[in-house]
């Protein structure tokens, strides 16, 4: 037993984010990336996940690509006030200094997409500009068959022909620090992740992934644990109280991972 | 005086100060009435320039919902059926507005809705989906499937004549109910959302049910067009026949008299929000958005189930400088969903865009070459919105320059 | 107690500089000149970056030697991940460079260390940090012993005399360095000002250690 609990203790913990979809100075929840619902206030939803436990909190402005603007600085700068936890920031990103605007105003990473499937070269400037570590590659992924899935840019709404794998594995290989992994087709439903997209995926790549979309249950945790992914990111579950944070916590470590705060 | 041109549409553009839309936008046609010497009612600005659908939005604000919903249950208590039969129509293709109205009067308002379709002339494959996930929620359904042939000519002749090929499928979607309602002896329709609400007459709003106006006629052949054409020319012409023509044409109101059928739209008692109804269906439905962007505009639920859809929005375009990005962005400003900087953003972007991905489609369908489309366009093109600018068709005061005539963002 | 935080273009200072406004520092100053050194009694270096790079902009503006006389005179400063990293005498990252020497030892790349399992590079992770009792910084930091801390790092930096690794985190079987330092001189490979209320929590027992020391 003490054997099995030292084993444990040296596994990496999985990292339980908060994601705010954000419009304007909205906090937004939408389902399949369609949708504007206002929540209310991120920096209030935002300061109550900090102070109930969460890891690290994601600001995507959802709409920024699509209507061609960006995530503004201000937002990042309030959201970072009180919050002394990771924050990725991510929006309309299209360039370096896109970039550095949003990590002066205290974003720890900043997450691209639309502008990354454009110019995968534009990540690369990125790594070596900010570090790996500080550059997220946001893939939203919609299945389009039984074991393929395509990479969707402008929030959801524009096919690239794209295999979620090569793409995967491109960004990799342009030194992005991680993986936000969005499932278009679970995104909002709260029926569970695409665990077949998980896995593909985290199979392909040696950096960490992190899945997004479909949480609604805690009974969702064991099979995506199980894929190998490195964290998890919630949002409809939490905004609309579905779960608590340290009811996830604690099912993540029932199920025998480890989650900061949370010993076995 | 305003002045206006031929088909009725003033000649300076002026943009509401509110939404998207222009001075341009025609209010609801009765379309078997609509030819070409027809003359449009272009949507109607008040002196502030703000135009009647944004004006009614903020009168939507004072109602007094619960009193609306108090008179729902009160037209569902009078129509409902406690022998089992059904007692409500609920028109529809398996859109969102339809498979809110169908689950919201079974399943809150306790009614036995019957379904009924007229379809769309070209399915898209996420509307015959999200088609089979309505019934799938609990309901029958009666198709009327057109005459093909006569479906298919009635298209092409009101895009070659009208640049409307949209036309038939608003004849029907709008004649079907009350027909049915007719022959099931089932009095009450339901409607969703009242199209009026983007632009017609605020008077059209302030009462719960349709005009009969819009599909019933005293007169079942005589000033009737369909396709631009008259009955006369249609049945002459294409050697169609009175029950051919008969799914196209107006009730008899002394038939709806009969049964005693009324028309209602739920927008009238239910703040009916556009987005809120897309959630409604995904969260209560099978309901499925499409996987990508709509061409010509922004969001992926709207009106997905008809090929032809696409084209009739590049018409609109052509003839009134309004594209579906225009009609989409107008509808979220009024509900508080978008800025009118992202609309014009939007507009900007994706008004217009060529309906690239059904044309062909479209075009085998109605049975006429690319030629003839471009021609067609060309024709129907209103000269005093566009402009030849290096050989390209360019609006001459499209809504972004507002922005940039003033010199700021 | 005067205290800078220093600006030599590597790293968020805004994050820090409002973690230890929170934990109770007071007059705090941004430093981008190695001139202005002498008036401050404790500075912080933060760091995020290439450590090549970051190399090269100290020596290129002079901030390395004034910190490292800072230090002579008696300066107290807490170093925060590449900030830690560069105590050291050189880093091999990209091109092997010189770091401030404060420390012997060399910055690696935790890709060489012996894991029983190879885990994910760079290490994304909040990491319980364990104490070695008997170095001197367990008597005033003992509180945070075993609490976790974000970690974000590809390098490592252990010093070659065991006297100056005063913390590490366990990661499948090896023992990487978490807090490093002696006497005035303290190094964070975490991320205080990224560790929610724990991290709060050692900036302001830092801020009684080096009250009681300068």
């Amino acid at each position: 037993m003490e054997v099995t609990k030292l084993a444990l203790r040296e596994k990496q913990k999985i990292r339980l984010i908060g994601r705010l979809d954000i419009k304007g100075p909205r906090l937004i929840k939408g389902i399949h990336l369609e949708g504007l619902r206002p929540v209310g206030d991120p920096f209030d939803f935002a300061q109550m996940y900090y102070n109930e436990g969460i890891d690290e909190l994601i600001y995507i402005d959802v709409v920024a690509s699509l209507y061609e603007r960006s995530l503004k600085a201000d937002l990042v700068n309030t959201a970072t006030e009180h919050c002394f936890i990771p924050v990725v920031a991510g929006g309309g990103i299209r360039s370096i200094l896109d970039a550095q605007k949003l990590m002066k105003a205290g974003a720890d990473k900043v997450a691209l997409n639309t502008a990354a499937v454009r110019s995968p070269l534009l990540l690369a400037d990125l790594v070596k500009k900010l570090g790996s570590q500080s550059v997220v590659a946001s893939i939203e992924a919609k299945q389009s068959g039984e074991n393929d899935w395509e990479v969707y840019t402008e929030s959801g709404r524009e096919p690239s022909g794209i295999n979620v794998i090569d793409w995967a594995r491109k960004v990799e290989l342009m030194g992005v620090g991680e993986i936000l992994l969005t499932s278009i087709d679970k995104e909002g439903t709260g029926c569970g992740f695409d665990i077949g997209l998980a896995r593909s995926v985290v199979r392909a790549v040696s950096i960490p992934v992190i899945i997004s979309g479909g949480f609604g249950s805690l009974s969702h945790l064991q099979p995506v644990l199980e894929t190998g992914i490195s964290g998890i990111a919630v949002a409809d579950a939490l905004h609309f109280h579905k779960c608590s944070i340290s009811d996830i916590k604690a099912a993540i470590s029932a199920a025998g991972y480890l989650v900061r705060g949370h010993y076995t | 005086m305003t002045k206006i041109n031929k088909y009725g549409l003033p000649l300076e553009v002026k943009f509401c100060k509110k939404c998207t839309m222009s001075n341009q936008r025609p209010s609801s046609t009765v379309e078997f009435k609509n030819n070409q010497d027809i003359k449009k009612v272009p949507i109607h600005f008040d002196e502030k320039g703000v135009c009647d659908a944004c004006n009614f939005a903020e009168k939507k604000k004072t109602i007094n919902w619960e009193d609306r919903e108090q008179s729902l249950r009160d037209l569902c208590d009078r129509f409902r059926r406690t022998d089992g039969r059904y007692d409500v129509v609920v028109p529809g293709s398996g859109g969102k507005d339809s498979i809110v109205a169908a689950h919201v009067l079974k399943y809150k308002y306790n009614m036995n809705p019957i379904l009924v379709t007229w379809p769309p002339a070209i399915y898209t494959k996420i509307g015959r989906f999200n088609f089979e996930k309505w019934l799938e929620s609990g309901f029958a359904n009666y198709t009327y499937h057109q005459n093909k042939r006569v479906h298919k000519i009635l298209t092409q002749q009101a895009f070659l004549n009208l640049c409307h090929p949209f036309q038939p499928f608003i004849l029907g979607q709008k004649n079907l109910a009350p027909k049915m309602s007719v022959l099931l002896d089932v009095p009450l329709v339901i409607f969703g959302e009242n199209e009026a609400e983007y632009g017609n007459a605020i008077a059209d709003n302030e009462k719960p049910t349709r005009d009969q106006k819009y599909f019933s006629a005293t007169d079942q052949l005589r000033d009737i067009y369909l396709g631009g054409l008259s009955t006369q020319e249609l049945m002459g012409k294409y050697k169609f026949s009175l029950a051919d023509l008969e799914a196209y044409l107006p009730v008899n109101p002394n038939k709806l008299a009969e049964v005693g059928t009324e028309v209602h739209y739920l927008g009238y008692y239910m703040k009916w929000h556009p987005q809120e109804t897309y959630y409604y269906s995904v969260e209560n439905t099978d309901f499925q958005p499409n996987f990508h962007r709509t061409e010509g505009s922004f969001s992926k639920y709207s009106s997905l189930d008809d090929k032809i859809d696409w084209l009739h929005y590049y018409t609109t375009y052509i003839k009134f400088g309004l594209g579906r990005a225009t009609y989409d962005s107008s509808q979220e400003i009024r509900n508080g969903d978008l800025t009118r900087e992202e609309g014009i953003a939007l507009v900007k972007r994706y008004d217009g865009e060529f309906p690239q991905q059904y044309l062909e489609d479209c075009l085998h369908y109605m049975e006429i070459s690319k030629e003839q489309f471009l021609d067609t366009i060309e024709k129907f093109r209103s000269t005093h919105l566009w402009e030849d600018r290096k050989d390209q068709q360019v609006l001459k005061n499209p809504i972004w320059t507002e922005i940039s005539s003033r010199g700021s963002n | 107690m005067k205290v800078g935080i220093v600006d030599f273009g590597f790293g968020n200072l805004k994050s820090l500089e409002r973690a230890l406004s929170s934990a109770g520092f007071k007059n705090l100053n941004i430093i981008d000149n190695g001139t202005e050194l002498h008036n401050f009694d404790l500075i912080f270096l933060p760091g995020v970056g290439v450590y090549s790079e970051a190399s090269e902009k100290l020596k290129h503006t002079g901030l390395g030697k004034a910190v490292k006389s800072f230090i002579r005179n008696g300066g107290g400063i807490v170093g925060i991940c590449l900030g830690m990293q560069l105590f050291s005498e050189c880093g091999n990252e990209i091109v092997k460079s010189d770091g401030l020497a404060l420390i012997e030892g060399e910055v690696k790349n935790m890709k060489n260390l012996p894991f029983r399992k190879k885990p994910l590079i760079p290490l994304v992770n909040w990491m319980p940090v364990k104490f070695k009792r008997k170095h001197e910084f367990y008597c005033d930091l003992n509180e945070i012993d075993g609490k976790e801390f974000y970690f974000i790092h590809s390098y490592y930096f252990r010093p070659t005399c065991e006297d100056y690794l005063a913390a590490t985190y366990r990661l499948n079987g090896v023992d990487v360095p978490a807090i490093v330092g002696r006497g005035n001189i303290i190094g964070l490979q975490f991320h205080p000002e990224k560790s929610g209320l724990v991290g709060l929590k050692l900036l302001s027992l830092l801020l009684n250690y080096f009250k009681g020391k300068l």
